[in-house]
C-alpha cells in the first residue's frame, strides 16, 4: 500500500524524509512538500505515516490488488505509549483498535556503560552482559564436554547420534 | 534615507499615472491569474467536490457556533500566525516574511497612490515600508539559507534552486533593487530595471498569497461540511444502510 | 576529479565498525559498549536506525524465547526443533549459543519497555507457540534503536556501505569499509580494527508475485538488499547454504503473518472444498525425503510443499478459516493486532476487499523465494562458533568471526544459525559485539592498514553510475531507453526474471535443474558484466544501484550453491528436477563457497554437519 501525502495537510517539515527506511519520501520541487517517489519500493511500514506531525500521510492500497475506497489510519502517541488504528472498509464498515507500544518513558533506557564494568574473568567467559542474572536462571547453560555421543578428545568429529 | 518616499525617484522616468496604472494592472493580473489557476486547473472544482464529500460524510452536524469557532481558529492560528508549521523556526520565518510583505505592500500602495510626488510623506509610511522590507529580508534569507526542507532534510546543496524557490529569489532581489534605487537618490545605482522585475515579483507575491488561500479553502470548506478529519475514500462509495460498525 | 567535482571525503577512524543498524547491529552496539567501555563503536546505517531493517513496522511476536526461568524449554530442545525444520542441516553450536542467551535479551527488552503479553492464568509471557511469545511490538525497533544510540560512540544514518576494505599488510584481514552519504553524495571511508556486518538478507532477487506498485509488498523488507552477503563474500569470506532459500506460506498479496492465527488462535487451512490436506500427503512426502517427513512439527518447507501440491492439483485457492478462530472480541483484537503491529498492508487488503476475518476466510499463498539467515532458513557466512561448546573444526578464532580475520557477522549475515528472528538476531549481535571487543583488545599495535590506491579505486567505482547516466544520456533525446546504460530498476527486473525462470522461482513452481541453472548462470554473468553500465540519475538511484550489485553478487552465490547441492533437501523451498529426492548419504553436509575477487573464481566444497545435540 503505497503512501501519499495530502496537499492541504503537509507543511513540508521533512520528518518523513528522515524516517523512511526505503528512502522514498522526498520533497517535491514545486510545492516543497513531501511525496512518495517510488511506490513500488514502499513496504507500507507506516513509519512516515506515524512520524508525520500533521497526519498528512496516508496509504492507498497497492493498485495491483487493493480495490479503492478503504482507509487504514493510525495515531501513534508516544507520550501515552499507545497506538490507535481506524480501519474503514470499502463497504463502509469500520473497526477501531488501540494497543500499548511501550511500558517505560521514552529516553529511559539505561546505557550499558552505566553498569559496573565487567572484570577480565567475565570478559573471557561465554557470559554476555548482565548474565547470568538477566537469564533468570542460576547459570548460563553450556554443553558437557565431551559432547553427547563423542568419546573424550573427539570434539569435532561427527560421531554423535543420528539427527 | 529611511524617511523618504522610495517611489518619488521613479517619477523622474515615468509619470505618476503610469506607476499607478501599473499597480492596478498587476492587481488585475493577480486576480485573473488566480481565477485562471482555479478554473483551468480545476482546483475550484476539486474544492467544491471536497466540500460536498465531507458534508456527506459528516458524522455530526456543525452548529453555527462550531463553524465560526473553526473558521476563527483557522484564521488566527493557521493563517495569521502560520500555525500549520510544526517547526517553530520555519513558523517564525514565515510570519516575518508575511507581515513584512503585507507592510511593504500596503505602504507601497499608499505612497504610490496618495503621495506619489511627495518626497517626505507622513513619517510612518516610509518607516513602516522599511520595516516591512527588513522583516521580509530577514525572514526570507533565514528561510532560504537555513530552513528550506529540501536543503536541511533532502540533501540539496543550498545553491540548488527548484521551482518552489522562484518566489524567494525574486522577492529578495526585488528588495535589493528597491533599496539600491532609494539609496541612489537621484539615480546613482541601478541594479536592473525595477519596472521589469515588478510584474514578475507581484505575480509571485500573488502566488504566495493565493497559495495560502488555496490551503485555507479546504479547511474552511471542510469545516462547513463537517468535522475536518473523516478518513479517506469511504464517503465516495455507497454506504449500506446497515453497515456494521464495530467500534471500541 | 573534474572541473566541477567537489565531492567531499570523510574519513572515520574507529575501533569497531557495525555495518547495519537493524536488530543485529543494535545488539552488537549495545554489547560492544558494555565490554569495551573505552572503545569507539561506530554504527553505520543506510537508512535511519529509528525504523531501519526488517522490523520497521514492528512485530507482534518474539519467535525465539526459551522461557528457561519457568522451565518451559531448554536450549537443546530448540536446537532439535531448528534442526528438524531445516531437514537436519544447521550449525547446532551456533543455534545452541543463541538459545542459551536469548532469554536474557528478551528480559532486557522488557526492562527497556517492550510490552510483552502475559498469560493471565500463569503470569508467564503469553505463548503464541512453543518458542514464541506475543508482544505489543509496534515500537519494537524504536525501543531497540534508543538502546543502540546510547551505546554507540556515533551513529551514521543515511550512509550506504558498498564495499569492505581489506588490510594491506595482512592477507585476508578486514580493515574497514567505504560507502557514500545518500543525502549529500559525500564519500565515506571507515577505518576499523574490527568490522561487524549486520546488514540485511536478500529480498527482491526472485521475481515477486506482484509486479506493479505491489512489488513493494514483499514478505521480507524491500530494503533487505543482500548487503549482508554482497559485502562479505566479495571480501573472500566463505559462505554456506546459499541455496537454502526460504519460501513462506502467508496471507495472499498482503503477506500478513500466519503464526498467531495457526498457533494461538488455532485457525485451520483448507483447500477450496473445505478439506484438510496436509495429512493425506504424508506418504508422498516420505517418498521424497524419507524419515524427515515424520519430523514434528512438520518442517516449514514440507508445509509449503503440501500447499503447492494441492494448488497444482487444482484444489486451490487455499484459505485459512479465520472465521472459525475468532469468536470473541479478545481474539479478534489479537488477530488484527497481529497484522497492525507488523504488516499493516494485510489490514489494508482486508479493508479494501471487504474481508472481515470474523465472517470470511482469507486466501493463503506461497511467496516468492528469499535468501536470508535469520528465519526458517540459514544462508550466510561460515562463522567460528562459541569457544566452550563448538566442535574443534567449527572454531578458528573469535565467536561469529567469519573466515576473514576481524570480520564478524550477526543476523542474516551468519549461515547455519536458523530460527533466530528478532531476539536471536539481536542476541547474535551481542555475541559478535563481545567477541569483536576481545579481538580488538588482543590486537594491540598490530593494526590493519588501508592503501590509498584501494580507496581511490573504490571511490571511482562507487560514483561511476552517476557519470554513466550524466554522460550517456546525451546520446538520446529523452526517456529511459538508452543504448549505453540501464537504470537500477531495469537491472533488478532482469535479475528477478533470471532467478525466477532458471533459479526456481514462482513461475516454475520452485523447480530448477542443472541445465536451467547453467543457463541462469550464463544470463546472470552477462547481467553482472552489465553492472558496470548502470546509470543512476541521482543519489537515491545510486543507492538502488549498489543494492542491485549486492543482490546480483549474492544471486550468483545462490545459483552456484543450488547447482552444487545435487539433491532436493527442502521440497517446498525448491526442487531439483534432476535430483528429486533427499540424499543423506551424499549431501548431509553444508555447501560452501569462496569467491576470489582477484581471479573472479568460485571454489565450491562441502563442510561437515556435526550433531552435538542428540
Amino acid at each position: 500500500m503505497p503512501t501519499f501525502t495530502y496537499m492541504t495537510r503537509c507543511d513540508g517539515c521533512g520528518q518523513c524524509v528522515d524516517i523512511c527506511p526505503s528512502d522514498i519520501m522526498h520533497i517535491a520541487p514545486v510545492y516543497r512538500r513531501s511525496y512518495n517517489i517510488e511506490p513500488n519500493f514502499c513496504w507500507e511500514c507506516y513509519s512516515c505515516v506515524k512520524a508525520c506531525p500533521q497526519h498528512a500521510i496516508d496509504v492507498r492500497g497497492y493498485a495491483d490488488f487493493a480495490p479503492l475506497g478503504h482507509s487504514v489510519r493510525v495515531l501513534r502517541e508516544e507520550a501515552s505509549g499507545t497506538i490507535s488504528w481506524k480501519i474503514r472498509y470499502r463497504d463502509g464498515r469500520e473497526k477501531a483498535f488501540s494497543f500499548p507500544i511501550r511500558t517505560t518513558p521514552w529516553g529511559s533506557i539505561k546505557p550499558p556503560y552505566e553498569y559496573a564494568a565487567p572484570d577480565a574473568a567475565a570478559l573471557n567467559s561465554p557470559l554476555l552482559a548482565h548474565e547470568p542474572e538477566m537469564l533468570m536462571v542460576a547459570a548460563l547453560p553450556t554443553l558437557p564436554s565431551p559432547l553427547e555421543g563423542e568419546g573424550p578428545g573427539e570434539r569435532g568429529t561427527n560421531k554423535a547420534a543420528t539427527p | 534615507m529611511f524617511t523618504a518616499n522610495t517611489f518619488t525617484p521613479l517619477t523622474d522616468f515615468v509619470s505618476t499615472e503610469v506607476l499607478q496604472g501599473y499597480i492596478v494592472l498587476m492587481a488585475l493580473a493577480v486576480v485573473i491569474g488566480t481565477l485562471f489557476d482555479l478554473l483551468h486547473d480545476k482546483k475550484l472544482t476539486f474544492f467544491l467536490q471536497e466540500r460536498q464529500r465531507t458534508r456527506a460524510a459528516a458524522k455530526q452536524p456543525l452548529s453555527g457556533a462550531d463553524w465560526a469557532a473553526i473558521a476563527t481558529r483557522t484564521l488566527v492560528t493557521d493563517i495569521a500566525t502560520f500555525g500549520e508549521f510544526c517547526n517553530p523556526q520555519r513558523r517564525i520565518s514565515h510570519v516575518l516574511m508575511f507581515y513584512g510583505f503585507v507592510l511593504y505592500l500596503v505602504t507601497s500602495v499608499v505612497m504610490v497612490f496618495v503621495y506619489p510626488t511627495d518626497t517626505h510623506p507622513p513619517l510612518v509610511l516610509p518607516i513602516l515600508w522599511n520595516i516591512g522590507v527588513l522583516l521580509t529580508l530577514v525572514g526570507g534569507y533565514w528561510f532560504f539559507f537555513l530552513l528550506r526542507v529540501n536543503v536541511t532534510h533532502d540533501g540539496h546543496p543550498p545553491w540548488r534552486l527548484v521551482r518552489a524557490d522562484l518566489f524567494y529569489r525574486d522577492a529578495a532581489r526585488q528588495r535589493h533593487v528597491r533599496t539600491a534605487v532609494r539609496s541612489g537618490g537621484d539615480g546613482g545605482q541601478r541594479n536592473g530595471d525595477p519596472g521589469m522585475r515588478r510584474p514578475l515579483r507581484l505575480l509571485h507575491d500573488a502566488a504566495v498569497c493565493f497559495d495560502s488561500l488555496v490551503q485555507v479553502c479546504p479547511y474552511v470548506l471542510q469545516a462547513s461540511g463537517g468535522v475536518p478529519e473523516t478518513g479517506g475514500g469511504g464517503g465516495r462509495f455507497v454506504q449500506p444502510a446497515n453497515a456494521d460498525s464495530t467500534k471500541r | 576529479m573534474s572541473l566541477f567535482s567537489s565531492r567531499k571525503t570523510h574519513v572515520v577512524d574507529t575501533d569497531i565498525l557495525v555495518i547495519g543498524g537493524g536488530f543485529g547491529g543494535c545488539g552488537a552496539a549495545y554489547e560492544s559498549r558494555f565490554w569495551g567501555r573505552n572503545l569507539k563503536v561506530t554504527v553505520v546505517e543506510k537508512a535511519n536506525i529509528e525504523r531501519s531493517g526488517a522490523v520497521a513496522h514492528g512485530l507482534s511476536a518474539i519467535n525465539c524465547y526459551m522461557g528457561m526461568r519457568w522451565n518451559e524449554n531448554q536450549p537443546e530442545d530448540f536446537v532439535r526443533y531448528a534442526r528438524g525444520d531445516l531437514m537436519g542441516l544447521v550449525r547446532e553450536d551456533l543455534i545452541y549459543d543463541i538459545a542459551r542467551h536469548v532469554d536474557g535479551t528478551v528480559h532486557l527488552f522488557e526492562e527497556w519497555g517492550l510490552p510483552i503479553m502475559t498469560n493471565p492464568e500463569t503470569g508467564h509471557y503469553l505463548r503464541e507457540g512453543k518458542w514464541q511469545v506475543m508482544i505489543h511490538g509496534e515500537s519494537y525497533k524504536p525501543i531497540i534503536a534508543e538502546a543502540a544510540r546510547k551505546s554507540a560512540s556515533e551513529v551514521h544514518n543515511r550512509i550506504m556501505v558498498t564495499h569492505l576494505l581489506m588490510d594491506a599488510t595482512h592477507p585476508n584481514r578486514v580493515a574497514g569499509a567505504v560507502g557514500f552519504n545518500v543525502r549529500d553524495g559525500s564519500f565515506y571511508v571507515f577505518r576499523a580494527k574490527a568490522v561487524i556486518v549486520a546488514a540485511g538478507g536478500a529480498s527482491h532477487i526472485f521475481k515477486p508475485r506482484s509486479v506493479g506498485e505491489g512489488m513493494g509488498r514483499t514478505w521480507y523488507a524491500p530494503w533487505s538488499s543482500a548487503s549482508a552477503y554482497g559485502l562479505v563474500l566479495r571480501a573472500g569470506a566463505q559462505m554456506i547454504q546459499m541455496e537454502n532459500r526460504i519460501v513462506l506460506a502467508r496471507f495472499k498479496d498482503g503477506y500478513g503473518p500466519v503464526g498467531a492465527w495457526f498457533l494461538l488462535l488455532k485457525a485451520m487451512a483448507t483447500n477450496a472444498y473445505g478439506e484438510h490436506f496436509e495429512a493425506s500427503m504424508l506418504d508422498e512426502m516420505k517418498s521424497l525425503v524419507g524419515k524427515y517427513a515424520e519430523t514434528t512439527p512438520l518442517p516449514t518447507c514440507l508445509r509449503n510443499h503440501a500447499v503447492l501440491q494441492e494448488i497444482k492439483a487444482g484444489k486451490g485457492p487455499i484459505t485459512m478459516q479465520t472465521q472459525n478462530a475468532i469468536d470473541t472480541r479478545e481474539k479478534e483484537e489479537i488477530g488484527w493486532e497481529d497484522f497492525l503491529d507488523m504488516t499493516v498492508g494485510q489490514a489494508v487488503v482486508w479493508a479494501s476487499q471487504n474481508i472481515d476475518p470474523k465472517e470470511k476466510p482469507s486466501e493463503l499463498i506461497t511467496s516468492e523465494p528469499y535468501v536470508m539467515g535469520s528465519h526458517a532458513t540459514c544462508s550466510g557466512a561460515w562463522a567460528s562458533g562459541p569457544e566452550d561448546c563448538a566442535p574443534a573444526d567449527y572454531q578458528w578464532g573469535y565467536n561469529r568471526m567469519t573466515t576473514v580475520e576481524g570480520l564478524f557477522g550477526a543476523g542474516d549475515t551468519i549461515g547455519g544459525s536458523a530460527h533466530k528472528f528478532s531476539s536471536g538476531s539481536f542476541t547474535e549481535g551481542r555475541i559478535a559485539g563481545k567477541a569483536a571487543v576481545r579481538y580488538v583488545m588482543a590486537l594491540a599495535g598490530n593494526l590493519p592498514q588501508v592503501e590509498e590506491a584501494q580507496i581511490n579505486t573504490l571511490r571511482d567505482e562507487i560514483f561511476k553510475p552517476l557519470a554513466n547516466h550524466a554522460i550517456g544520456r546525451h546520446e538520446i533525446v529523452a526517456g529511459s531507453v538508452a543504448p549505453s546504460y540501464i537504470s537500477p530498476l531495469h537491472g533488478l527486473q532482469r535479475l528477478e526474471k533470471i532467478m525466477d525462470e532458471y533459479g526456481g522461482g514462482i513461475s516454475t513452481q520452485y523447480m530448477t535443474s542443472e541445465p536451467m541453472l547453467d543457463r541462469g548462470l550464463e544470463l546472470l554473468t552477462m547481467l553482472r558484466e552489465d553492472l558496470d553500465h548502470i546509470g543512476a540519475e541521482d543519489l537515491h538511484q545510486l543507492q538502488r544501484t549498489w543494492e542491485l550489485k549486492h543482490r546480483v553478487w549474492t544471486s550468483e552465490a545462490v545459483l552456484r550453491h543450488t547447482l552444487y547441492r545435487q539433491e532436493t533437501r527442502w521440497p517446498g523451498y525448491y526442487y531439483r528436477g534432476d535430483f528429486p529426492r533427499l540424499d543423506d548419504a551424499e549431501w548431509h553436509a553444508f555447501t560452501a563457497s569462496r569467491f576470489d575477487a582477484k581471479s573472479g573464481e568460485w571454489q565450491m566444497s562441502k563442510l561437515p554437519v556435526h550433531h552435538i545435540i542428540g
